[in-house]
């Protein structure tokens, strides 16, 4: 028998393809990973390698201290760095899973509209959102996972009612999302939202979808207390901030306008989503769209209560706009047909790619460049092998915040700080302390502090010193406590060794 | 009716009660520290101590501040100290025995109600287990604290005063006992059981006004009189609560941190609990009535949680109840709910023994605080975080100069003012000026209270490592104890 794909396929692939390929053509330029935070699972995955159970107290970050985190996208890779070379595998694997959203996006769509061109465009638009480039590329990130699992899990709530297969796969998502991230979180404020919608709307929830949401409620919540249980306990309602310092919570919303929300999620989805959400909630009334409402509702919950990263939402809502955007398109097109312009269809079809591709590709273009050029250098990496191998294991290295888990992951050395907050000690204090040991011109205060955490090696790189606005830690050329251990043109480190 | 099943699964709750209650002495045994955890215990044991050795109600308590007027209530100690002297048994255990005796009491005196609530044999049973593996159940009954005694007097007056009117004379004398365990403890229970016969039991509103009376007249006449305590003490200018998005709502629930809290899957499937109730729409006005009440009350004195954590319960379980018989269009969903639920209310239930049995102190300050009994002075006084001031007074049995029990200490603000100079001024003349000024000759640190104070080596930390005036005498890795050397 001879199986016959339809075109619709074909195109879905090849958009997969395009947003697949757009990604590796970046990634492969590099050898190194674009972010710190990609470390971060790096030395997660490496440990379960290693040792089979997750890492639960991380010796190295802060000097050592408990890590609560979900395991299941790090035990997800650890399999396919045994089958591939162990990088390749954690650049590959990640790119391909949140290349996959596009095929999530199109099934939504295509589910709310019925068009599959319009539901194609959609997903063409969802894999170009310039944040979602500039957060998951060349990067091992957990969003990588994430978006499309919290997606598919949608998908499958809004066709539960149709087979067993999509009620097991859904049990199957609400199971394994606060497995994955704490977004998940989000996802279930987002169904309780979905909820109180169709009540106001006077619509009834099918009953088994309202008993799939009850235990996706649950199930979040026993999973999300097992998991931190000892966060819960230290930081009651508080674990909402992470232990993330007041300084760093501040920057969160800091100079986010609606040009931000332009840029970022894209003006194609920005307009046609909103058109789509007012067609489709205000006329339609569909149930689908309740669903994606609820989420854009909770996203800017959190947005106004200043709980949710700006960027983590707008990416979320880039997608919901992507997906909504569909039902524009679906309702322009059916409109256009009726018109006296419909012999123009293909022209306003063609016209509306090339503004896809001006402003949304194109915007993701740049953000990929400049991600990839703000990539970790191998000079930086240079300079930290340098210290692995020439320094004690028992030293402990200063850092800029952002730089922790590089330096654990490459130099194997205790850090000072990085950005897992959860559970660390003292996260105001040394974020203080480590803005005026990178920032004063007294050697005498620096040594203070020296003493006082027993570091034993100050590392500066070009990102450190764009981070704390420097030109160059002043106190060190001119000092005899300080002894070179590697300098390039990106990256230095020096031994101290007056404490 | 009852078939031996459930009286089979009936014995079996009791049995699991009894193992609740026991596990955190088990674990902290196992762990090679018998002491009991938190704070309450070792006050409930220090007054013991008093009223033991002075035969009658003291008139100071010569350990708390240094040196204080006798504030408390001396109901529980007073039946712990007279239990010890007949039975020869030590505070310690005999506040164990005790306490889990008036757990089963309590618990039984519960089933006993609910039996009047509902003839359903499934619904009482999962009443029952929800209140055993609730957090307040297990702090309430597995610590020696002074609410033990109180709930379940509470419990057995209200159970008396739903029965004949014969028995209506014991529930007043055991409301009118309450006056002599607790302020606000008895007036709470008044109020609650004020709603229910203004809804429910009019003819008993004289009942209710003589008992009021006569309560207020002991807890005035005990406190006012007895006791000889001011109208009014010293208002708390300092916060001395936990750190927290909104301690008074976080305090309530377990999950998060709340000393006794409720459990979150308790709050959760009364929600649905109440679902199911409000078909009855205002039938059981009261009820809400009490619920809303101790939900208020609850933000301010936590301790009202022990009884709204009783009534939460039973709705919980009419939830949990409702879920399972309601007709499903998922088995599986509805299979998978059930199990998840029941898995949360044992996941908190036992992570709260855990917490429970990983309260300090541990051996370590155990062994510090006998080596302050062994080697210092009857008279000396001790500094630390008020948090530690039970157990210096209870067990080194030595003064401390600041503990929890704030009602009543004279220029109490005055104090905490000199006890944060002590903590976090580096300027050595400031430290020793107020060290002189309460004859402070010991100071005491642990790792914890390091770690809770101070983010990095400052104030007295940095004051005791660079003067000549104090001398480590204790240093165990985990305690530190410092005499303070004056210089004159």
């Amino acid at each position: 028998m001879k199986i016959q794909i339809s075109k619709e396929y074909y195109l879905l692939f090849l958009i997969f393809a395009i947003v697949l390929g757009f990604r590796l053509f970046f990634i492969f330029q590099s050898d190194n990973f674009s972010d710190d935070k990609a470390y971060f699972h790096v030395r997660h995955i490496d440990y379960i390698r290693e040792n089979l159970r997750p890492m639960i107290y991380d010796e190295l970050s802060y000097g050592g201290h408990n890590i609560l985190y979900p395991q299941f996208f790090h035990y997800l890779l650890v399999p396919f760095t045994l089958i591939l070379p162990f990088n390749l595998a954690l650049k590959l694997i990640p790119a391909i899973l949140i290349s996959l959203t596009v095929i999530i996006v199109y099934l939504i769509s295509k589910e709310i509209t019925k068009n599959k061109y319009a539901s194609l465009i959609a997903a063409l638009i969802s894999g170009f959102i310039p944040l979602l480039i500039n957060e998951t590329l060349n990067s091992v990130s957990i969003y990588s996972l994430i978006i499309p699992l919290v997606f598919l899990a949608y998908y499958c709530l809004i066709n539960i009612d149709k087979s067993k297969f999509y009620l097991i796969s859904f049990i199957i998502l609400s199971v394994l999302l606060p497995l994955t991230h704490p977004i998940s979180f989000l996802f279930i404020l987002s169904l309780i939202f979905y909820l109180i919608l169709m009540n106001i709307e006077n619509k009834k929830v099918d009953k088994l979808r309202s008993e799939s949401i009850l235990f996706s409620i649950f199930i979040t919540l026993l999973i999300g207390f097992i998991i931190f249980k000892k966060a819960f306990l230290q930081y009651g309602f508080g674990i909402i901030w992470q232990n993330t310092p007041q300084e760093l919570l501040a920057l969160f919303f800091k100079g986010t306008s609606i040009f931000d929300a332009i840029y970022n999620i894209g003006i194609i989805p920005l307009i046609f989503g909103s058109l789509g959400i007012f067609y489709g909630f205000f006329r339609e009334k569909k149930d689908s769209i309740f669903l994606l409402a609820g989420m854009m509702l909770s996203i800017l919950l959190l947005f106004v209560t200043k709980l949710m990263d700006v960027n983590i939402g707008f990416i979320f809502l880039g997608i919901c706009f992507s997906i909504l955007s569909s039902l524009a398109f679906s309702k322009i097109s059916s409109y256009i047909t009726i018109t006296k312009i419909s012999n123009l269809k293909n022209y306003l079809l063609a016209a509306l790619l090339i503004l896809i591709v001006l402003l949304s590709i194109l915007p993701s273009l740049t953000n990929a460049k400049k991600t990839m050029f703000n990539s970790i250098t191998n000079e930086e990496i240079e300079v930290l092998e340098e210290i692995k191998n020439k320094t004690p294991n028992d030293f402990t290295i200063l850092s800029g915040i952002y730089e922790g888990n590089i330096v654990m992951a490459v130099s194997e050395r205790k850090n000072f700080m990085d950005d897992y907050f959860l559970l660390a000690p003292d996260v105001n204090q040394r974020l203080k302390d480590i803005n005026l040991i990178y920032t004063t011109f007294s050697e005498a205060i620096a040594r203070d502090f020296f003493n006082k955490y027993n570091i034993n090696i100050i590392y500066i790189s070009q990102r450190t010193k764009n981070y704390f606005n420097i030109k160059e830690v002043s106190y060190i050329e001119n000092s005899d406590c300080f002894k070179l251990i590697k300098k390039n043109s990106i990256a230095e480190a020096y031994e101290i060794t007056c404490i | 009716m009852k078939s031996p099943v459930y009286k089979r699964y009936l014995a079996l709750i009791f049995l699991l009660a009894v193992i609740v209650l026991l596990l955190p002495s088990i674990i902290r045994t196992f762990k090679g520290n018998d002491s009991p955890p938190g704070t309450e215990t070792y006050l409930t044991i220090k007054i013991s101590n008093l009223i033991s050795n002075e035969k009658s109600i003291p008139k100071e308590d010569t350990l708390s501040y240094g040196g204080r007027i006798f504030p408390y209530y001396i109901g529980y100690p007073t039946l712990i100290s007279s239990l010890s002297s007949i039975t020869k048994i030590q505070f310690i255990m005999l506040c164990r025995i005790l306490n889990i005796l008036l757990g089963m009491f309590s618990l039984l005196i519960i089933y006993l109600l609910i039996r009047k609530l509902t003839n359903e044999n499934k619904l009482k049973l999962l009443i029952l287990i929800i209140i055993v593996l609730s957090p307040p159940f297990i702090y309430l009954f597995s610590t020696c604290n002074n609410y033990s005694i109180l709930v379940f007097l509470s419990l057995l007056a209200f159970y008396l005063l739903l029965n004949k009117k014969l028995y209506l004379i014991l529930s007043t004398l055991i409301i009118i006992l309450l006056g002599l365990f607790s302020f606000y403890i008895p007036l709470i229970f008044l109020a609650v059981i004020f709603l229910y016969i203004i809804f429910k039991d009019r003819a008993k509103i004289k009942w209710f006004i003589i008992t009021t009376l006569l309560t207020l007249f002991v807890i005035i006449y005990y406190n006012y009189l007895l006791l000889n305590l001011p109208l009014f003490y010293e208002r708390l200018a300092f916060s001395v609560k936990e750190k927290g998005i909104n301690f008074a709502f976080q305090s309530i629930i377990s999950d998060f941190g709340g000393k006794f809290g409720i459990s979150l899957f308790t709050i959760v499937l009364s929600l649905f609990g109440f679902k199911k109730l409000w078909i009855n729409k205002y039938k059981i006005l009261h009820f809400y009535l009490i619920v809303i009440l101790l939900v208020i009350i609850s933000f301010y004195l936590t301790e009202s949680l022990f009884y709204l954590n009783i009534i939460l319960s039973i709705v919980a379980a009419i939830g949990l109840l409702n879920l399972i018989k309601a007709r499903w269009q998922s088995n599986l969903i509805k299979t998978l709910l059930v199990l998840i639920i029941i898995c949360g209310i044992i996941f908190s239930g036992f992570s709260y023994i855990n917490r429970v049995s990983n309260e300090l102190p541990n051996r370590e300050i155990i062994r510090g605080l006998l080596f302050l009994k062994e080697r210092t002075n009857t008279n000396d006084v001790i500094f630390s975080h008020y948090s530690r001031g039970h157990w210096i007074n209870a067990i080194s049995e030595r003064k401390n100069f600041m503990d929890d029990y704030f009602a009543y200490v004279p220029n109490v603000n005055a104090r905490w003012e000199d006890s944060q100079k002590i903590l976090y001024s580096r300027n050595l003349d400031d430290t020793t000026k107020i060290l002189d000024k309460y004859n402070i000759r010991y100071i005491w640190l642990d790792n914890d209270l390091k770690k809770s104070l101070w983010e990095s080596e400052t104030g007295l930390l940095f004051v005791l490592k660079n003067s000549k005036n104090f001398k480590n005498v204790y240093n165990d890795n985990y305690v530190e104890i410092w005499r303070y050397e004056r210089t004159s």
